[in-house]
């Protein structure tokens, strides 16, 4: 709740700027292409081949100043996607000094117990956006806004029983802060049938926005550490900041 | 307790901005590059293009690297009488740095709206003087008309001969554009770039990397 919280201030303070500044210029938004797949199964979808072919995308800080522009954090992470006509698939890369989570059972508030990638998918022309997590011990969460003017409800919350995957691999010892660790792999598989539940598809010419972020706990960082692909400022519920997805064939 | 998490958030990132790995910005040949807006203290300009957008193009040549920029534009103006002077001063100009990645020099070079044209040679960025009493190494071609004005610059190759380099493949070249654009119909003057600059665009941090070999 204190990251909602956090995530309506930075609204309260920027949004203004965004719809009525005084100079309103156009965000150039990235774009990241989304390659289909065959064969994409929960057992190899750490491996798979395909995967290879797929473009890396480095994680940059959380900024919240100019000067975090265009830098990478200290721990590494790369995101890639795949997709097929059952699943959307994001598999992150997370270079990682100490791999833990204090996380039990699927629905957590992770970020706030761990190590987690979150996985933010929105259509471009609705306001309705999911959020969903992954976690070294293939724990999973999904919550879904009817829009950012409804975030901070309960119901946004509501636990869901919904079919994504989760699969990872931990280089390392988990939950083990005596030595140092490698680094940790996460698939999130996210079913198609959620995301075009209310009637918009995940594929051409429909457009679909995309933010991977991370929150990195560490016995060898200082402090914990934010970073997303691509690069978001202030709160990672900024979807003005998101890549917009180009759909490949 | 609420308003103290936002402020630990801001201030756990800032830290870690501090010494942070700069990911220098990778520019091909032949790519067209958007201009963006300059970055002061809000980050609202993040990733944002100016009110009056322009493109730039590196190509290389046997005989060097020739710089094309397209820039719309509602007032071209400039008011340059002269070659050789800092001609951001006197109206809508080009700004190019080019230096080597692994050396101190950099050359300096001004194209304005009105033909003009500049070029410096400094041996540093700590060591940047103008010596107006030189000749441009560089040539230029512009062509203006109603909404849009348009630069080719070309660099020659021989230039940086003269300090042991040659535009060749195994070599780190790095360069920043900087627009400066006047116009009765803005605010202020409005300056952009490519690559995007936080506040200073002599900071060799944010000059982009060119990448020779195709």
């Amino acid at each position: 709740m204190k990251k909602v919280f956090m995530a309506l201030l930075a609204f309260s303070i920027l949004l203004p700027a965004f719809v009525h500044g005084k100079n309103q210029l156009e965000f150039l938004r990235p774009t990241v292409k989304v390659h289909k797949v065959e064969n994409m199964t929960l057992d190899n979808a750490i491996d798979h081949p395909a995967w290879n072919k797929s473009a890396e995308n480095r994680f940059m800080l959380f900024a919240t100043e100019p000067a975090a522009i265009n830098k990478l954090p200290k721990e590494h992470a790369n995101v890639k996607y795949l997709y097929d006509d059952k699943y959307f698939y994001v598999r992150a890369e997370f270079f990682d000094s100490d791999i833990m989570t204090t996380g039990t059972k699927h629905g957590g508030h992770f970020y706030a117990q761990g190590d987690v990638l979150e996985v933010f998918l929105k259509p471009v022309n609705h306001n309705y956006y999911w959020e969903i997590y992954g976690t070294p011990n293939e724990l999973r969460t999904r919550f879904h806004y009817p829009s950012r003017g409804t975030l901070g409800l309960p119901s946004g919350f509501a636990p869901n029983d919904l079919p994504i995957l989760v699969k990872a691999k931990v280089d390392g010892t988990f939950n083990n802060c005596s030595d140092k660790d490698t680094k940790w792999c996460v698939v999130l598989m996210i079913p198609r049938s959620e995301l075009e539940k209310y009637g918009y598809k995940f594929d051409t010419p429909s457009r679909w926005l995309v933010l991977s972020a991370r929150y990195n706990y560490s016995r060898y960082l200082d402090k914990h550490e934010y970073s997303s692909f691509p690069q978001i400022a202030l709160s990672y519920h900024f979807y003005e900041y998101y890549a917009e997805i180009e759909f490949v064939k | 307790m609420k308003f103290k998490s936002l402020a630990v958030v801001s201030a756990i990132a800032a830290i870690m901005s501090l010494g942070a790995e700069y990911v220098r910005t990778e520019i091909l040949l032949d790519k067209e590059y958007p201009f963006l807006a300059r970055v002061d203290n809000d980050l609202y300009y993040y990733n944002r293009l100016p009110q009056e957008r322009g493109t730039v193009k590196f190509s290389k040549n046997a005989d060097g690297l020739v710089i094309s920029a397209k820039l719309k534009d509602s007032d071209v103006v400039a008011e340059s009488t002269a070659d050789q002077a800092s001609l951001d001063k006197t109206g809508d100009s080009l700004r190019i740095f080019l230096k080597p990645e692994n050396d101190t020099f950099v050359w300096e070079i001004f194209v304005d709206s009105n033909n003009h044209k500049s070029s410096f040679f400094h041996w540093s960025l700590g060591r940047m003087f103008y010596d107006k009493s030189g000749k441009p190494v560089i040539d230029v071609k512009t062509s203006k008309g109603d909404g849009f004005w348009n630069a080719e610059v070309f660099f020659p190759a021989s230039e940086a001969r003269k300090h042991g380099l040659d535009f060749s493949e195994r070599e780190q070249w790095t360069v920043m554009v900087v627009r400066t654009n006047y116009s009765k119909y803005l605010d202020k003057k409005e300056l952009s770039s490519y690559p995007q600059v936080i506040k200073d665009f002599t900071n060799p941090i944010y000059f982009g990397r060119l990448i020779l070999n195709k």
